[in-house]
């Protein structure tokens, strides 16, 4: 508990990322994820983080300042916010959605969730598979019986690209 | 005495004959009668064949509605629920580079709640892990509940959500018809709407 740190007034955590590096946030913003929260409540102040990186804590606390300010007048901008924090490659949603379940932050994770659910709704399965980087695992057999099953789900133009 | 017996004897020769030929040559009429019955008489079940008009295609399905058997005449929904993932699935896994498994299950079911019903079936198009992820019964409940009805939450359909979805589905889908046919009041319509349900 050496690692307190009282600024004023206010209560600051210590987060500890994976690469070990340490960020130092208001307890307010960090009781938004509900990991950190129970924590918190048990007395801790330093919290290492092991399954979260620091390229993905960074964006995190961004999103955590940002939304732990949230007034009426500023739902416009917290949209904004939103809608350029998803904006970003396939590999960086994955490990945030990953992050923000450690952390459990319900909010950030229902947004990751509906990005990811969106932008692969409309895509080939061959566009998929790339995506998730997963390797197709049938015969060609057994491929073509699946896509007979699926009939209906095959009907209409699909987006091939990869973002 | 003996005469009559002689007789009598000679009679039932005479009707074994009669009975034997009846039979040969029944046999195989009886045979071609049974076939033309139809076999799926006495189950409780409701075929239905749609065709989905607002989709603009054709969407062919047979719905068992509580079947109770286990065939897989649902095309390949059913069979794909009970197939189990090939062992390539557990060598490549060990290799890890894959996404895929590399997100914690909760965090797969979450996002596959988001998608709707033909991007779930494109996305079983992937690989055998990816479908087993789109198959998953919590998804196609929450799928279930989201585009149909929240009524039946106690409802434990017999061939899981994904098929009890499926046959909502081609129900809805002959409902939508027959109202627009009622709309439209045309009896052409209605004739070819009978004979096409049977």
């Amino acid at each position: 508990m050496a690692s307190t740190t009282e600024t004023k007034q206010k209560k600051m955590l210590i987060l500890k990322s994976a690469d070990n590096d340490e960020f130092e946030i208001e307890e307010s913003v960090g009781v938004q994820s509900e990991t950190i929260k129970n924590l918190v409540e048990d007395g801790f102040t330093f919290v290492p983080l092991p399954n979260v990186y620091t390229k993905a804590l960074i964006k995190i606390i961004d999103y955590l300042k940002k939304h732990a300010n949230k007034t009426d007048s500023n739902d416009e901008e917290i949209k904004t916010f939103d809608k350029d924090f998803v904006n970003t490659t396939f590999d960086d949603l994955f490990e945030l959605v990953s992050a923000a379940n450690y952390l459990h932050i319900s909010c950030l994770m229902n947004m990751l969730c509906q990005t990811i659910a969106d932008r692969i709704k409309d895509k080939s399965p061959e566009a998929v598979r790339k995506i998730f980087h997963i390797n197709c695992d049938y015969t060609p057999e057994e491929e073509a019986k699946i896509r007979k099953a699926n009939a209906q789900a095959f009907e209409g133009q699909f987006d091939e690209s990869l973002d | 005495m003996g005469e009559i017996s002689f007789f009598l004897r000679c009679r039932q020769t005479f009707i074994c004959y009669v009975f034997a030929t009846g039979r040969f040559f029944d046999s195989p009429i009886k045979i071609k009668k049974q076939q033309s019955v139809p076999t799926n008489a006495g189950r409780g079940f409701c075929t239905v064949r749609s065709r989905g008009r607002g989709g603009g295609g054709r969407f062919e399905t047979t719905a068992y509605l509580n079947g109770g058997s286990s065939s897989s005449v649902f095309g390949g929904f059913e069979g794909e629920m009970v197939e189990k993932v090939p062992a390539a699935v557990a060598a490549e896994k060990l290799t890890g580079a894959s996404m895929m498994e590399q997100l914690v299950p909760e965090i797969t079911t979450h996002a596959l709640s988001y998608l709707d019903y033909p991007s779930l079936c494109r996305l079983s198009m992937t690989n055998s892990l990816m479908r087993k992820a789109a198959n998953d019964d919590n998804a196609w409940k929450a799928l279930y509940h989201k585009d149909f009805t929240l009524e039946q939450d106690s409802l434990t359909p017999v061939n899981g959500w994904k098929a009890y979805y499926a046959a909502t589905r081609a129900i809805m889908n002959v409902n939508a018809d027959f109202f627009n046919i009622i709309k439209e009041r045309s009896v052409s319509a209605m004739e070819h709407f009978g004979s096409r349900r049977l």
